[in-house]
């Protein structure tokens, strides 16, 4: 494998449930990203918008993987952590985040736009503020229906307001990375272990790509 | 003044977990059930104000080094009241705020008080990339109100009607505005600095007891 652009990098990688539970996307994405040559630190919420990373918020399930460590998945004692401390922990050069089903209202015929404004925008300052550089994955194609009434519009707006919102953030198109129905669904939303490995491996391939100035501030004068 | 105000900050519900387990997955919210909602204050009298959410409680102090508050998050569910208070005058607020609106409460002069102005902002585009500039008009002596990107004779907004405000979206350049009613400058052009992307901006027209003037600030959201 070429050198990558992460080789040597620290990275922070938040997600919602498609980062909290086993055979998902947190051990292809961990791995894919560990053998770039990352130092990776993952943490999923179930259910955890943007917002959520600013405080403690108690969820639904969650999981952890750090570094060569496996994958350790946290049922109800599960929260989110500030992201402030998380950097000061971690010093990451690279936050990650896999956030856009928690925050798309995909059963509500009008989607929230001020509510998404303020969550998005309150957390890359904050990451900003506090050093790191960003990349925020946004969401994929799904099913139609199915349990959480993922749909292909909302999926569509809620994509395009990430990439015009989550700047100096570098947007990462997942929308680019399949067609619709392509990647098998468990209920609309979830993929399949198949779906989950195609997705990281492109999530990996786009981060690989990203110019130096965009994963680390290390160097930037 | 950055205190958070208890009443102003009961923030619509942002993802409230209902715990039903389906197969292997946790159902879980994918946004709010309404839109956030924000008020924030302006004194744009000579005297300090006061703005009391509930009595007992410490008020937000508006002066005119500092005349432009925060945005506050509010519960679009329940109507806001309080109370501005300057010098011996109350003037009581009790506001129903639809999800999405930005709500801005200026106090006004009136003679030798105040009187309150409520202006509620139209549904806006968010973005990022370019910086969100607003003009909002609270003062009925300016007819035609319009805003002009000064020294470069561009009109950024137009016959913008007392107790209204416009916002768009612009490039984040270095901007000076030119306050322009009756198709007549007034008053000197007043320097915004350097814009920024993804920051929002308000210009706000007041009247004074000398005519027109114009206000600046940029929209912070309390936390």
């Amino acid at each position: 494998m070429p050198s990558s652009v992460l080789a040597g990098m620290t990275l922070l990688v938040l997600g919602e449930s498609h980062m909290s539970l086993a055979d998902h996307l947190m051990e292809p994405l961990h791995a894919n990203l560990t053998q770039q040559g990352a130092n990776v630190h993952s943490i999923g919420a179930c259910g955890a918008s943007a917002g959520d990373w600013l405080v403690t918020k108690k969820v639904d399930c969650g999981a952890e993987e750090k570094g060569n460590s496996k994958i350790v998945i946290k049922g109800r004692d599960a929260t989110t952590t500030p992201i402030k401390d998380l950097i000061a922990a971690d010093k990451p050069d690279l936050v990650v985040l896999v956030i856009g089903d928690t925050m798309a209202s995909y059963d509500n015929p009008v989607f929230p736009k001020a509510w998404a404004w303020q969550n998005v925008s309150n957390l890359v300052k904050e990451i900003t503020a506090n050093g790191a550089k960003c990349a925020w994955v946004g969401p994929a194609w799904g099913k139609e229906g199915g349990q959480y009434k993922k749909n292909d519009p909302r999926t569509k707006l809620m994509s395009a307001f990430l990439a015009s919102n989550v700047a100096p953030c570098t947007y990462i198109d997942s929308l680019q990375f399949s067609k619709p129905g392509q990647w098998v669904t468990t209920d609309g939303q979830h993929f399949t272990v198949a779906g989950y490995k195609s997705w990281a491996n492109a999530i990996g391939e786009a981060l690989g790509k990203l110019p130096a100035n965009a994963v680390s501030n290390k160097g930037a004068k | 003044m950055t205190r958070l105000f208890p009443m102003f900050t009961t923030i619509a519900a942002m993802g409230v977990s209902t715990t039903l387990m389906a197969a292997e997955f946790a159902l879980y919210p994918t946004g709010p059930s309404a839109d956030s909602a924000f008020i924030r204050f302006v004194n744009a009298s000579p005297a300090p104000l006061d703005v009391v959410a509930q009595p007992g409680q410490a008020p937000l102090l508006l002066e005119a080094a500092q005349p432009v508050s925060l945005l506050f998050p509010v519960d679009s569910s329940k109507p806001v009241k309080g109370t501005l208070v300057s010098g011996g005058q109350k003037l009581p607020i009790d506001l129903k705020i639809e999800p999405s609106e930005f709500v801005t409460v200026f106090a006004v002069p009136d003679g030798a008080g105040i009187q309150q102005a409520v202006v509620r902002e139209p549904d806006t585009d968010f973005n990022a990339l370019k910086a969100s500039l607003a003009f909002f008009n609270v003062d009925a002596s300016c007819a035609d109100a319009a805003l002009l990107a000064a020294g470069r004779n561009a009109e950024l907004f137009k016959s913008v009607p007392v107790n209204t405000a416009q916002r768009r979206l612009i490039n984040p350049v270095q901007l000076s505005v030119q306050l322009v009613c009756a198709n007549a400058n007034v008053g000197a052009a007043l320097d915004l600095g350097q814009l920024k992307a993804g920051e929002r901006y308000s210009v706000m027209l007041v009247p004074s007891a000398n005519g027109p003037r114009l206000l600046h600030a940029t929209d912070t959201l309390s936390h």
